[in-house]
């Protein structure tokens, strides 16, 4: 299996996880089980307590900091850039709520890219949360070669199963048959050779709509602020980047060139120097503290072909703090899960989750969570100070109790 | 009423094989008397050592031969040094093939187990016959106790009921097992001074003989006295607290010292909890942690420790790494799952 093809199947994880989490009654999430394969019932996946509570605790401290930004005052519009967004649902939750000052960008490989529009497709309660009209471009050529039964079975089927054939309403305009020829294939290199005189970025966003688009893009194109000018990213607006366990698939070296282009982009660029240069990032990822737990992580997920090179690069939340500040976001703040699932559940709400279920492997809990970081940052104030606080669009995020 | 209670234990005492003489296995208390059975159990013992199941009926007889020693057992079982005194398993069936090569093999050892022989690990089935062959083998030479997985209502939730389903196709398996779990004793108590048991004490409880007069040959109830032995955990405030896994409660050095010095023991022994380097003294050396599933469900990366006690209640712990083994987890088994 490729690494592309080892990373887009961590999305089933993430999914599956979420979708038990949701069962379990840790949180409400009606669409999670849209993007469930077919072969895949809701009521069969049961993820172990511990688990279920990690999940709740990620879902809900990413969801806390976007929600802070979207809802603070100033600039009305504000955008969103999900790297690696997989199944998430948010944009189907956040956009009705926030009409028009929204713009919601998920950046995905384009096979995922394209899966996910085509749900959007099919579905009419996704299709109608996204506002305007919506384009659509979710043709997949597969090659005779590449057809081939999937494993592991929980992967989505939407590609053996074209959306045009749901009947659902919204139209589609497939592309020209064969003009992405490269998707599916292990790396960049080979993507390259395989259309060699492609444009980049030409029929690689599988939806289209004023306020949402989805881009199919492999995050290793990103590391020039110009490779970043996909449609409708608008580098005037006050922007959030969201990496939900996905910079870490990259060697270091390459996720700072991303991050770099991106504070490039949004801080020095023509469009971006007339408006007030807001940049902000929410990133959750493990990191290994070099301990046993760590080594053993490392071991287990590299059975099944995953590295996580980050984990070995930055192995403390301080590290990873230390790298954002680095590259340009000059407020940033962090907590370990188990930080955050002690700090930021209120009263009300843990004796709401202590009741959903017994909590037996309360030490495994503890371990497990705190080796995973919640980061957040944004490029203002502009200036360095010696307490990290933020500023701007980003000020609200003072109140979220943080461990750096 | 105390003197019913003592009664019982009198009647229990009396019954209990305690003796740590070598003895043939005729002269012990059990469930068989005839060379054909031994020969069928070692023959059972073989294979589980092999980590091969049982078949379905002989699960089922095994379960009725060690429902009749178990049923003698008291709630507060005597057991004699020396023995070797064990956590948490956890399924973690290679890993139980180290602790005995670490203790040396039963009955050449005598082992208290703490309870928590299933649920998590992949090997649940393999781990609990095996335990429960070897106890109607020797009856006095293996303790094994209650622990909070062995209940129908969590091993549904952690694994044992889906292993006895997939590696049986049908739930009988755990029912016998479950049904047996009932008759397990609560807790243990070596030469009068050191009290054994998986989780710890509770409010409800001041003395061994208020342990002594309850009725546990029932499902473990999700609160009371019976329940708090098997959920309870030692922790840094004083008092009782409530404890964060929803059951039982946490109780403070000066629980345990009035416990200790009321009862005349000098030390709880106990497990439940996991702990990094195996086992962990707390409460001024009142209670200790003792966890035997080496990095606890291939996840967490611990070391497993259990506890020796010799003729002259001197303890030594030995503590031990998983045994490395060919493809476990492996590709063909799932990965223990992180967040992703």
């Amino acid at each position: 299996m490729s690494r592309n093809k080892i990373v887009q199947d961590t999305d089933s994880d993430a999914l599956l996880s979420k979708v038990s989490a949701e069962s379990a009654g840790y949180y409400h999430d009606p669409l999670l089980k849209l993007f469930l394969p077919s072969n895949v019932d809701q009521g069969d996946v049961h993820k172990l307590p511990l688990f279920n509570r990690g999940t709740y605790v990620r879902v809900m401290a990413v969801s806390r900091l976007i929600d802070r930004f979207l809802l603070a005052p100033g600039t009305e519009k504000k955008q969103i850039i999900s790297l690696g967004a997989g199944s998430d649902t948010r944009p189907f939750h956040l956009l009705p709520k926030h009409g028009s000052n929204l713009v919601y960008h998920e950046l995905d490989f384009d096979v995922s890219a394209r899966r996910k529009a085509g749900l959007v497709a099919k579905h009419a309660v996704l299709h109608s949360a996204v506002a305007g009209p919506v384009e659509y471009d979710i043709h997949t050529p597969e090659p005779p070669h590449r057809r081939r039964r999937r494993s592991p079975p929980w992967l989505f089927a939407s590609s053996r199963e074209p959306p045009s054939q749901s009947g659902a309403g919204p139209r589609h305009l497939h592309s020209s048959g064969g003009s992405s020829g490269g998707v599916n294939t292990p790396d960049i290199q080979e993507r390259h050779s395989a259309s060699p005189g492609r444009h980049p970025h030409e029929s690689e966003t599988p939806l289209k709509s004023p306020s949402y688009y989805i881009h199919g893009v492999d995050l290793r194109q990103l590391m020039t602020p110009a490779s970043l000018q996909l449609p409708g990213i608008d580098f005037s607006l006050p922007t959030l980047l969201v990496s939900e366990c996905c910079l870490c698939y990259l060697e270091p070296d390459v996720s700072d060139a991303v991050l770099a282009a991106f504070v490039k982009a949004f801080t020095t660029s023509a469009s971006a120097a007339s408006s007030s240069n807001q940049l902000g990032i929410v990133s959750y990822e493990p990191f290994s503290s070099d301990d046993q737990f760590g080594k053993v992580m490392i071991h287990n997920l590299a059975i099944r072909g995953i590295s996580i090179p980050t984990m070995m690069a930055f192995p403390t939340l301080q590290a990873q703090v230390s790298r954002l500040r680095g590259l340009g976001f000059k407020a940033t703040a962090a907590g370990d899960l188990k930080f955050v699932h002690d700090a930021w559940v209120e009263k009300d709400e843990m004796q709401r989750i202590d009741r959903l279920e017994m909590l037996d492997e309360r030490e495994e809990f503890d371990l497990l969570v705190a080796h995973y970081g919640i980061y957040w940052g944004s490029t203002t104030p502009e200036s360095d100070k010696a307490d990290y606080r933020f500023a701007g669009t980003f000020e609200a995020w003072n109140e979220f109790r943080r461990q750096i | 009423m105390d003197t019913d209670v003592t009664m019982t234990d009198a009647a229990q005492s009396t019954l209990s094989p305690v003796s740590h003489a070598m003895s043939p296995p005729s002269f012990e208390k059990s469930a068989i008397n005839d060379t054909q059975s031994y020969n069928e159990l070692d023959r059972w013992i073989e294979m589980l050592m092999d980590c091969k199941q049982l078949s379905e009926l002989d699960v089922k007889r095994l379960c009725d031969m060690a429902r009749e020693i178990l049923v003698e057992e008291s709630n507060v079982q005597p057991v004699k040094c020396p023995v070797t005194v064990c956590g948490d398993i956890h399924g973690q069936f290679h890993d139980l093939m180290e602790l005995f090569k670490i203790g040396g093999p039963n009955p050449d050892t005598n082992y208290l187990f703490m309870g928590d022989y299933v649920d998590r690990g992949y090997y649940s089935v393999e781990t609990v016959t095996l335990l429960v062959a070897m106890k109607i083998r020797h009856p006095s030479r293996l303790t094994i106790l209650r622990g909070n997985h062995e209940s129908r209502q969590i091993t549904q939730v952690y694994g044992f009921y889906d292993e006895c389903l997939r590696k049986y196709g049908n739930p009988n398996v755990w029912k016998y097992f479950t049904d047996l779990f009932d008759y397990l004793p609560l807790t243990a108590l070596i030469e009068n001074q050191i009290f054994c048991l998986h989780g710890g004490l509770s409010p409800s409880i001041d003395s061994l003989d208020n342990i002594r007069a309850l009725d546990r040959i029932q499902e473990v109830p999700h609160e009371g006295p019976m329940c708090d032995l098997l959920w309870s955990d030692p922790d840094d405030r004083c008092g009782w607290g409530i404890s964060p896994r929803g059951a039982g409660y946490t109780f403070g050095q000066d629980i345990s010292e009035a416990f200790n010095h009321k009862n005349g023991l000098s030390l709880v022994a106990r497990a439940h909890q996991l702990v990094m380097e195996g086992y962990n003294w707390s409460q001024d050396q009142q209670v200790v942690t003792i966890f035997s599933a080496p990095n606890y469900c291939y996840r967490c990366g611990n070391q497993a420790a259990i506890m020796e006690i010799d003729e002259n209640l001197k303890y030594t712990f030995l503590q031990f790494d998983p045994c490395p083994r060919a493809g476990e987890p492996s590709v063909s088994r799932r990965t223990p799952d992180y967040f992703l």
